[in-house]
């Protein structure tokens, strides 16, 4: 269960989008090597938690449904392992110098999996088709803002307008909900698009058993692969099929029964499993860009709005104890305010400042007037030290790390008061800022999400609630500016703020954790972590 | 049921000896004894706080000082199990009370008044049978949100119709008694007649349904904690605690036998009890 | 005859209204608003909110709207899945039959498990079977049947490989999750075959045909089991509802599509249309099912429609 929480939140966060898109580049498993001829076709089954809500691009905001849909959507453009835009679909494009125009010059002779020709009009529907209210997308619709509007030159020039400037609107467009979609398919199915959708890409829709599983067939017409998957023409897999399975103990079991031959988000508890099995099974880690598992920490609320308490729970939470303990050591410690793996990270920046202690801890509370109380308690002013932790009660994983904190903080002389909440209270509440520590994990590609995060209304998530004027002006600049060296430079100094500030309490740095027999091979991994079949095989024993 | 008025007494009597022949019952009772004791020392006898973590002792298999291991926090299960044993056993008590009061209250009313409330009773209790098994616990849960107490409101509720049916047919059959009929002649009031000759009669099935019905709740309790609608950790519930470990089935067993098999000897000691309770009562009853 | 099937089949309706009613005020009774339950986190931009609120009617008065609920449902229509943009019958429709069947083979399982155990423990009452049958019927609703399930899935999937542990099609998938559905209502299968094979055994016709020198295993099997199964008919009906509330667990354990796994996935994602039409859909298929039993004992039996 545990994963389906870290699920459910980056879902959430998913939905964000305004930076939690992109596409692009880092392999997984090309550092293994192969071993063994490759194999000509093939089934892979692959075990999923939970059952996506619809495979239409335009509509999903889950991260599940988006894994599905890229082995069967081509982008325009995907984004590199070092944060840099390249063409897909499109073969190439111009920007006017205000950022505000594009012309793209799509590929020729490409084709969707129904036979359509793929143009620049279905590129044009498409994204049309994205900004209709009536599409109601979840993700794919912030990804694309501020598209405003495009024309068609020709059959493969689109000239596109945006409403204002924007430095990552074209790395959005790596993301496979901006896929081109077939105008045919659509008006044909209307609303059963979501059920058989029909894209640019290497496999296409076979099957959707309600409930059950997804299968899609290899496309042999398909001709549009990215420079990065290294292969070329029809992918070699006849079948890919995800199976969805909710319990984990049955989900891992089926992977030792060869029921499925890879699961996706490999419980923590069953990592030690498929290490201590090589010959058997291979373990892909591949870390998610993004924030890590954290804790937003309230400025705006007592007793953290008084920096030393928040430094304080910095020192003294003991995170290495909690990834030991609640996932086996699965994870690596929480970076900072963006996990190691996101372009632009400052590595190891939290634990740098503040090394784990409880006796840091104790001097910083001492030093601000915190005085040991009662009960073990602190006090100052006559008021007892105690801290209100915002619990999601639909996601038991809160609960259990809320208990871990609890333990841990006790010994510096914290009470925290673990406050379980549903839902939509939970976001209310975390909204209107009457709360300490709130839980939360967000998946993006670029620094932008520092903004998203810490600004002054960056975005629903800004649960730090903190105001800033210097920082809120750094990271618009940093939104503005398309010169990769000095966004470095910004981000930079706005890690070290969201740092010194302690605003944010990291946890672990979140992983994709994907498990295979040991004799599947060549699985890519986009930028945002996700896995393609495309260019997957199994070697011959 | 038809059994005459005279001497109850000797009835109950003759029924409890029945049940002290019954070794089945016997042992359900001997072991939910033993188990109730437990829960209620549980404070003075379990060697650990059941929901203090303590790192150092994480997923330890059963030894000297964590007789049935410890959990991935390091939290005795032993200690769990016996806290446990409070909040399980709670919510069949307090499910089975809330169904009991209501349905014995509803049961009673239309039984006995019958005419237009009888109807919106009996139409009442035919909607909430109109759900099957456990879903209307799990609406309920849904709307009022999953918390201990709300567990037991929701499989309360759910259990109501068992004993408004039960009681109805009761006092439909006892009101046909002569007995019934010869109270009302000489005047008897109402109440009078409900507790002195009515009620009587209802008290065996009723007893039997509760006792069938706490162990019926406590896996309804465990049920909602496996699908994340149950009590909340580090709530000790045996379903919760069973739940909570069943990722851990291959590399630490302990944490979710234990629990598993401390609902299953409790449930079996709660059915061989009513079963026997049954046979002892009544071996014709129809529950 | 006639008159007690249309006053059976008329009962039925205010039964059916009144789920209607309680299914449409369940999404009004969920704390805070609907929409806002649905947004999540997007539920703080208080547009997309009211926009939710306004496709979903949530602005009418309540009256009105459970006129439309109730004019839908008529129709055919259980309303449309907030998240999946779909037709929640369709998404019915395409799991019901696996649910069905699931229901069906846990019947089978628990009527044969049941009736064996009774059996045994009827002809040689008070005899060690006669307890140990009993207590073996009574396991099987002692155990929670999650916990029952993946016991299965660990021995008999991945230990001993006899069958998959996941999905449906075909009898071997169907093996696992139908004996932990039927093993829970075996016991009371069980106890009512015992009780009345008990009092059948003692009953003259047996008698006679013992003294007429027939095998003792014809008298049970062909003479008592016969009139002792009667008994067990009668609660067919009210078995099938609780086995149905089952597969809401069971097919959470196996990944078999259903409608109970629809409805847990969707009170997680809080698409409460289509826990409606769900739950909807269940209680009505079940007061059918009920009904169905009912009139064809009716017709069998003419007896039962006095009890």
């Amino acid at each position: 269960m545990r994963r389906r929480i870290v699920g459910s939140l980056l879902t959430a966060a998913v939905a964000l989008s305004v930076t939690a898109c992109g596409g692009g580049n880092s392999t997984g498993d090309s550092a293994q090597g192969a071993s063994g001829a490759p194999q000509q076709g093939g089934k892979l089954i692959v075990g999923m938690q939970y059952e996506p809500v619809t495979l239409d691009p335009h509509v999903t905001g889950q991260a599940n449904g988006i894994r599905i849909i890229l082995n069967m959507c081509d982008s325009l453009v995907y984004a590199d392992d070092k944060g840099q835009v390249q063409p897909w679909l499109a073969e190439s494009w111009e920007a006017n110098p205000e950022g505000t125009a594009y012309t793209f010059h799509l590929k020729k002779d490409v084709k969707f999996s129904d036979g359509t020709p793929f143009n620049a009009q279905a590129v044009k529907f498409s994204w049309d088709r994205i900004m209709d209210p009536k599409t109601a997308s979840q993700s794919a619709i912030s990804a694309l803002r501020p598209y405003k509007e495009s024309q068609v030159v020709d059959d493969s020039t689109l000239k596109v307008t945006l409403s204002e400037p924007s430095a990552i609107w074209l790395k959005n467009l790596g993301a496979a909900t901006t896929a081109p979609v077939s105008p045919a398919a659509v008006q044909k199915l209307g609303d059963q698009f979501g059920r058989s959708p029909v894209c640019v890409g290497p496999f296409k829709l076979k099957e959707w058993k309600e409930k059950e599983s997804v299968t899609l067939v290899r496309n042999p017409d398909y001709n549009s692969p990215s420079p990065a998957f290294g292969q070329k023409g029809a992918p070699v897999l006849d079948e890919v099929t995800w199976k969805f399975i909710p319990e984990n103990q049955v989900r891992f079991s089926t992977l030792e029964t060869g029921e499925t031959n890879a699961i996706e988000d490999v419980p923590a508890p069953f990592v030690a499993n498929v290490k201590a099995d090589p010959q058997k099974y291979t373990l892909l880690n591949v870390p998610y860009p993004g924030s890590p598992r954290q804790y937003m920490i309230n400025t705006k609320q007592f007793p953290t709005d008084d920096i030393a308490v928040r430094q304080a729970i910095l020192y003294g939470v003991n995170t290495k104890a909690i990834i030991k303990t609640l996932y086996a050591d699965a994870f690596p410690d929480g970076n900072g305010p963006m996990g190691a793996a996101t372009w632009g990270a400052s590595k190891g920046i939290f634990r740098e400042l503040y090394p784990q202690g409880a006796d840091k801890a104790n001097a910083v509370l001492d030093q601000a007037g915190w005085k040991p109380g009662p009960g073990g308690i602190r006090v100052k002013d006559g008021k007892r030290l105690e801290i209100v932790v915002n619990v999601m009660s639909d996601v038991p994983e809160y609960g259990e790390l809320g208990q871990l904190l609890q333990a841990q903080l006790r010994d510096v002389g914290m009470d925290l008061k673990l406050k379980s909440l549903s839902r939509s209270p939970w976001y209310a509440s975390n909204a209107k800022g009457d709360y300490n520590i709130t839980g939360m994990g967000l998946w993006s590609t670029d620094p932008d999400m520092l903004k998203s995060l810490y600004r002054t209304d960056g975005s629903v998530f800004t649960w730090s609630h903190f105001t800033n004027p210097d920082y809120d002006k750094l990271v618009d600049e940093g939104a503005r500016t398309s010169d990769p060296t000095k966004r470095l430079e910004i981000y930079k100094q706005a890690q070290e703020i969201v740092m010194k500030e302690a605003l944010v309490l990291p946890i672990y740095d979140q992983v994709n954790l994907l498990a295979t027999q040991s004799n599947i091979k060549g699985i890519f991994f986009d930028a945002n972590a996700y896995p393609h079949f495309y260019a997957t095989y199994y070697v011959k024993k | 049921m038809a059994q005459p008025e005279p001497a109850p007494d000797s009835l109950w009597r003759q029924a409890v000896r029945r049940l002290q022949r019954n070794p089945g019952a016997m042992l359900g009772l001997v072991i939910l004894a033993v188990l109730v004791l437990a829960a209620l020392l549980a404070p003075a006898i379990a060697p650990f706080d059941p929901i203090k973590q303590n790192a150092t002792d994480a997923m330890q298999g059963p030894s000297l000082k964590h007789w049935l291991g410890a959990d991935q926090f390091g939290r005795d299960i032993l200690s769990r199990l016996l806290f446990g044993a409070r909040i399980s056993l709670r919510i069949g008590l307090v499910s089975v009370g809330i169904a009991a009061s209501i349905g014995i209250l509803l049961g009673l009313l239309a039984g006995f008044y019958g005419g237009w409330l009888d109807m919106l009773i009996s139409r009442f209790i035919d909607l909430l049978l109109a759900f099957p098994g456990i879903l209307l616990a799990l609406v309920i849960v849904t709307v009022i949100g999953p918390s201990l107490f709300n567990v037991m409101v929701a499989v309360g509720i759910s259990a109501v119709p068992n004993y408004a049916r039960l009681v109805r047919g009761t006092v439909l059959a006892a009101r046909e008694n002569v007995y019934v009929e010869a109270a009302e002649a000489i005047g008897a009031r109402d109440r009078t007649i409900l507790v002195k000759h009515i009620l009587p009669n209802v008290l065996g099935p009723v007893i039997v349904l509760s006792t069938l019905g706490i162990a019926g709740a406590i896996l309804s309790g465990a049920a909602l904690s496996f699908l994340g609608l149950g009590a909340q950790p580090p709530t000790p519930e045996w379903g919760a605690v069973l739940s909570d470990g069943r990722n851990y089935l291959r590399q630490a067993w302990w944490i979710s036998t234990f629990p598993g098999l401390a609902i299953m000897v409790t449930v079996l000691s709660v059915n061989l009890l009513g079963d026997g309770l049954r046979d002892a009562l009544d071996p014709r009853m129809k529950l | 005859m006639l008159g007690y099937l249309t006053k059976r089949l008329a009962s039925a309706v205010p039964v059916i209204i009144g789920v209607t009613l309680l299914v449409f005020l369940m999404l009004h009774m969920v704390p805070g608003d609907p929409a806002e339950q649905m947004l999540g986190e997007m539920a703080v931009d208080k547009t997309a909110v009211a926009n939710l609120r306004q496709q979903m009617g949530l602005n009418d008065p309540l009256a009105v709207q459970y006129g439309h609920f109730l004019g839908n449902i008529l129709h055919g229509n259980l309303g449309t899945s907030m998240l999946a943009h779909r037709s929640v019958m369709d998404m019915i429709g395409k799991v019901l039959p696996s649910t069905f069947y699931l229901t069906l083979a846990g019947l089978g399982v628990a009527i044969v498990l049941g009736t064996l155990l009774g059996i045994a423990a009827a002809v040689r009452q008070n005899t060690w079977l006669d307890t140990s049958s009993m207590v073996l019927a009574l396991l099987g609703v002692s155990m929670p049947s999650f916990w029952l399930g993946l016991l299965l899935v660990f021995t008999f999937s991945l230990r001993l490989g006899w069958f998959p542990a996941t999905g449906s099609g075909g009898w071997e998938r169907m093996v696992m999750p139908a004996f932990t559905l039927g093993f829970g209502a075996a016991a009371v299968i069980a106890r009512l075959v015992r009780a009345s094979m008990l009092e059948i055994l003692r009953l003259d016709f047996i008698r006679v045909a013992r003294a007429k020198g027939l095998s003792e295993h014809r008298v049970i099997y062909r003479h008592a089991l016969k009139n002792a199964l009667i008994p067990v008919l009668t609660m067919v009906g009210l078995e099938f509802g609780r086995l149905l509330g089952g597969t809401v667990v069971i097919e959470t354990v196996f990944a078999r599509p259903g409608i109970g796994r629809l409805i847990v996935d969707s009170i997680l994602k809080k698409d409460f249309q289509v826990v409606q039409g769900a739950v909807l859909l269940s209680a009505v298929f079940y007061v059918a099912i009920n009904l169905l039993v009912d009139m064809s004992y009716a017709l069998i039996d003419p007896r039962i429609r006095y009890q």
